[in-house]
């Protein structure tokens, strides 16, 4: 089904050239931006709501002690907060919340010889499915079926 | 009396799945028994018992016999309309009832459009009888709506509180629904051409439809889902990778990966045993999902109550995996393509990297969802998985997914010269930039934000820029009006330009995202009645409580005055539910919404003396729901349009424009 | 436009290609079948029960307020004694269960060195006040502020029963709802110095609700 709307369009032979006004506008705006976001302030980070945002809400499962509405996870948060203001640092919080609950209340599963096949299994299939597409691909070189005779 | 119907309507389902089942193997085989009336009177019977079923359960609700087990379990006589409607799927035995229904829709959908002879579409009929079979048999013993109670109580518990809150948790299932039995449509003649060995691609033409309905109304129910969780939840969020959510994710994923690799198919011949493994790995998933969601292996919000379906379910989708896998490895030489692909960078390549990204994704959430259960099973630890694992996969995939559209939609097809691709794409991404510049400059300097907004420019500009080019072409030819000739564009291709339209959905989905999960503020304050304060940047005023009572809950809440600069914006109504047989008081958050950003209220604690409020600001927040449903729209558009009959306009159109390239 | 395949560029093997779907699908098969396997195992375990890291620990070092009457009572105080700690509500059908147990136990054990307590868990005291009005009194019971001490036990609903041995170490955890015959044995296994560990009973109600 050949369509020369949608297929080619301008026609592939004779694309327009590209004038030096958009390469202009074009380095200049990505400069800005670069700039911008280089020098951009940090923003101030609740450390509270980060480590909130690591624990899993023993009432509510499905929901980070950060996001969960029950009473357990209120008073998880101030007791979080309490122990940032005495200038405990993120990691011993964090342990002090898995010296009692166990691993289960990270909502991001710590690296151990059990969650290896989790943490390496997207690169896996990454590796998996490149080399599942380079062979729907036309071979570079062609090697010929019939040797010339 | 009303439940004797019901089984009866049950048991009809059985016998009609058999007889589906039969004749569909007997027109499969010999073709010159295949005829319409054939196969659509075994499902029409089909579609009489689903009718019955839910007749019955429908009538036993309305008019609240509490003699049925399922109605004493889950119905009060104070529940209002439309949740007493709604209470037929709010819980298992009731919710497989409405699978059985929608899936004799489909079948009948199937059967109208069967032409006497067609040895695949019998196939395909009995195919889907064989899961209808399954879901009434289930209906039939395990997960019986229609079990009589000796003792008839005068009243019941009503629907869980959460799912009677908000109007959108009574439509949330059927629209899943409508998505998950679908896909059993394209499953079914995947499998029927697999069994006769069918070369060619056919089946994936016939069902490109019913695919695209399945996709569209599954990705609405997902979208609707997250809307519902945002109304009536009370934290704020849409999506919280709870497992249930990933369960119908998973498949929509493959679907997606499956919606754009037919592409690739029907056009280059090539990716014909994946394409089979994508809709069959679809329809398992919709299973899975299932299973995930009532078997009370996996702890969720959404859970269902456990129950004997859960082994059931399991058992179904192992039988539907080897069976299938053992099919195509039997058909192994017919479905092998023999053909290649050119070249990586080229059209093609594009829907190649599209479904490689969307299969990782969906083997991340796969494994993310179900890697706590394997870790227990195996050593006995118990672990978590949750938002920090999946955002840190799903967001730079969703980054390359972005990039890809934009490039891969105006990329030729078997090989694209660099040179022909700046061309298509260099105007968006000056506009792109431009914007990034425009967003640095008025203050908003986060990373994601810029990127984003950047990307979603680049999603839709080459698209718009090829509308508005081929749109000119018509108008120089034939001399009509702008308006005629971008509708005449778009009817010459439905489906890509459907397709745009459901790119547009996503791009506007990816801002709304990156705004609220970047730009959103939330803070608590504590208010005595009468007293005034501030909270970022609005002033607030704690005018009073009330109290209303319903005929099915007593509502409690807070009416709180927000202004800006003395100027009244909105007065909201935070509000704590009670109903009587729940003793927890379920919170409604009151959002204000206007083009700028939700305001979203909600009550952290009322007594008589103060109230503790928790403010969150999510700017433009509803741009997350229009791309959702425009992403819906566009699948629907794709196929609802209609192409126009060819006309010598096109040739003068050709001759204008130049020749193919 | 479809293309017509290159003779040239074919790869014209189709055995080859069809041994190589058998072998991938015989992989997957595989990897399937021990992916069902693994989730069948997990039917009848509920999900919401979490095991718990304290065994082994010495009990926090917390202060808490009577339930009724004025004074407090100190955790770490109990050394020399065996000490019950029972985490309960007036909302949770589990602990009202149980309650009757708890108390013969107490009454039973008191004249052993083994000390009970009960430990409130998110409630209103009126309603718990009411709760022991009804069902009795056999040991005192502390209010929990802030939720401090559940949160230090690791506490993921109630009934949740801790068995802290003479030396003041966490020695022993009764997870829902605990009986006579299972209390009685896990203290017969404190005083004769060993450790009882972890046990599920059953599960806790974490909610008023749920």
């Amino acid at each position: 089904m050949s369509d020369p709307l949608v297929d080619t369009e301008p026609a592939p032979d004779a694309p327009r050239p590209t004038g030096k006004v958009v390469v202009i506008l074009l380095a200049a705006a990505v400069a800005v931006v670069a700039i911008g976001l280089i020098t951009a302030p940090p923003r101030p980070e609740d450390r509270t709501k980060i480590i909130a945002a690591q624990l899993r809400c023993p009432v509510c499962q499905s929901e980070s002690v950060l996001d969960s509405p029950s009473d357990t996870a209120r008073q998880m948060r101030e007791l979080i907060a309490s122990q940032v203001a005495e200038g405990r640092t993120d990691q011993e919080i964090i342990d002090y919340f898995v010296a009692r609950y166990g691993t289960w209340i990270l909502l991001d599963p710590p690296a151990s010889p059990r969650t290896i096949p989790l943490l390496v299994a997207p690169a896996v299939i990454l590796l998996l499915g490149l080399w599942l597409i380079r062979g729907r691909l036309r071979p570079r070189r062609r090697r010929p079926a019939v040797p010339p005779s | 009396m009303i439940a004797l119907i019901g089984k009866a309507g049950v048991f009809l389902g059985v016998l009609a799945s058999l007889e589906m089942i039969r004749r569909g193997i007997v027109g499969f085989r010999r073709p010159e028994r295949a005829s319409r009336a054939y196969l659509g009177g075994a499902t029409a019977a089909l579609v009489v018992g689903a009718v019955v079923a839910m007749g019955a359960l429908q009538a036993a609700l309305l008019g609240n016999d509490f003699s049925i087990r399922y109605i004493a379990e889950n119905h009060s006589r104070s529940t209002p309309f439309p949740f007493n409607v709604a209470t037929a799927w709010a819980a298992l035995e009731g919710s497989i009832v409405l699978w059985g229904l929608v899936l004799a829709g489909y079948a009948w959908s199937v059967v109208r459009r069967h032409r006497d002879g067609d040895d695949v579409g019998a196939g395909a009929t009995a195919v889907i009888g064989v899961v209808a079979l399954f879901f009434f048999g289930v209906m039939a013993t395990v997960a019986d709506p229609f079990q009589i109670l000796d003792v008839v109580p005068p009243d019941g518990p009503g629907p869980n509180p959460l799912l009677q809150n908000h109007i959108m948790m009574a439509i949330h299932p059927p629209l899943l629904y409508l998505g998950f039995v679908g896909f059993t449509v394209p499953f079914a003649f995947a499998i029927a051409s697999l069994a006769k060995g069918e070369p060619g691609s056919r089946w994936l033409e016939r069902t490109r439809t019913w695919s695209l309905v399945a996709w569209s109304f599954l990705g609405l129910g997902i979208v609707i889902g997250g809307w519902w969780s945002y109304e009536v939840l009370g934290w704020g969020g849409f999506w919280a990778w709870d497992p249930v959510e990933n369960a119908s994710f998973i498949p929509w994923l493959t679907a997606t990966a499956f919606i754009h690799s037919a592409v690739v198919e029907t056009r280059r011949g090539v990716l014909r045993s994946w394409n089979y493994v994508l809709v069959i790995l679809t329809f398992a998933f919709t299973i899975f999902g299932t299973f995930l969601t009532r078997s009370g292996v996996i702890g969720s919000v959404h859970a269902f109550s456990q129950s004997a379906i859960g082994p059931v379910l399991l058992g179904f989708f192992a039988v539907i995996l080897f069976a299938s896998l053992t099919l195509i490895a039997f058909r192994a030489p017919v479905v092998s393509s023999p053909s290649r692909l050119d070249s990586f960078v080229s059209r093609e390549g594009a829907f190649l990297l599209n479904n490689l990204i969307l299969s990782i994704l969906a083997a991340v959430v796969l494994l993310g969802t179900t890697y706590p259960m394997i870790v227990e099973a195996i050593s006995g630890e118990q672990i978590s998985v949750g938002r920090p694992f999946f955002d840190r996969y799903a967001i730079p995939l969703c980054y390359l997914l972005l990039a890809s559209m934009g490039v891969g939609t105006v990329a030729p097809y078997r090989k694209a010269r660099p040179i022909v691709l700046w061309d298509r794409i260099r105007g968006s991404l000056v506009v792109a930039a431009l914007a990034g510049a425009i967003l640095v400059v008025t203050g908003i300097r986060v990373g994601h934000v810029v990127a984003i907004v950047a990307l979603a420019i680049l999603v839709v500009g080459p698209a718009a820029e090829r509308l508005w080019r081929q749109a000119s072409a018509f108008m120089a030819a034939r001399g009509e009006g702008r308006g005629r000739s971008l509708l005449r564009v778009v009817r010459r291709d439905p489906r890509f330009w459907g397709g745009q339209v459901a790119h547009l959905g996503v791009a506007i989905l990816a801002v709304g995202v990156a705004l609220y999960g970047n730009l959103s503020n939330e803070a608590m304050i504590e208010l005595r009645p009468g007293e005034t304060g501030s909270v970022l940047g609005y002033e607030v005023t704690y005018l009073e409580s009330f109290q209303r009572p319903e005929p099915n809950r007593l509502v409690t809440g807070a009416r709180v005055a927000v202004s800006r600069d003395g100027d009244l914006v909105a007065v909201m109504e935070p509000r704590l539910n009670q109903y009587p047989n729940f003793q927890q008081a379920i919170g409604t958050p009151a959002v204000n919404i206007s083009f700028a950003r939700d305001i979203y209220m909600t009550i952290r604690r009322l007594d008589p003396e103060s109230v503790i409020l928790d403010v969150q600001t999510h700017p433009i927040m509803y741009l997350v729901w229009i791309g959702g449903i425009m992403m819906a729209a566009g699948g629907f558009a794709s196929f609802v349009i209609r192409k126009p009959e060819r006309d010598d306009l096109d040739e003068a159109v050709r001759d204008h424009v130049g020749s193919p390239g | 436009m479809t293309s017509s395949p290159d003779p040239i560029s074919e790869l014209a093997d189709p055995s080859r290609q069809s041994r190589r779907i058998w072998a991938v699908v015989s992989v997957v098969g595989v990897l399937l079948l021990a992916f069902l396997v693994v989730l069948g195992s997990r039917f009848g375990s509920d999900p919401s029960l979490v095991k718990s890291p304290l065994i082994g620990k010495p009990v926090p070092d917390l202060t808490l307020p009577l339930l009724e009457g004025d004074g407090e009572v100190s955790l770490r105080q109990k050394r020399g004694t065996i000490l019950v700690i029972n985490f309960w509500a007036s909302w949770c059908t589990a602990c009202r269960d149980e309650h009757p147990d708890l108390m013969a136990t107490a009454a039973a054990y008191a004249d052993r060195g083994v000390e009970f307590l009960g430990i409130v868990y998110q409630d209103d005291p009126q309603a718990a006040i009411a709760f022991l009005d009804e069902l009795g009194r056999g040991y005192p019971s502390v209010l929990d502020p802030g939720s401090l001490a559940a949160i230090e036990f690791g506490v993921f609903g109630v009934p949740e029963t801790f068995f802290i041995d003479a030396d003041g170490i966490i020695a022993g955890k009764i997870t829902g709802q605990s009986n006579a015959f299972i209390l009685a044995s896990t203290l017969d296994t404190l005083l004769a110095g060993g450790r009882p560990g972890s046990q599920t009973v059953g599960t806790v109600q974490s909610s008023p609700d749920s």
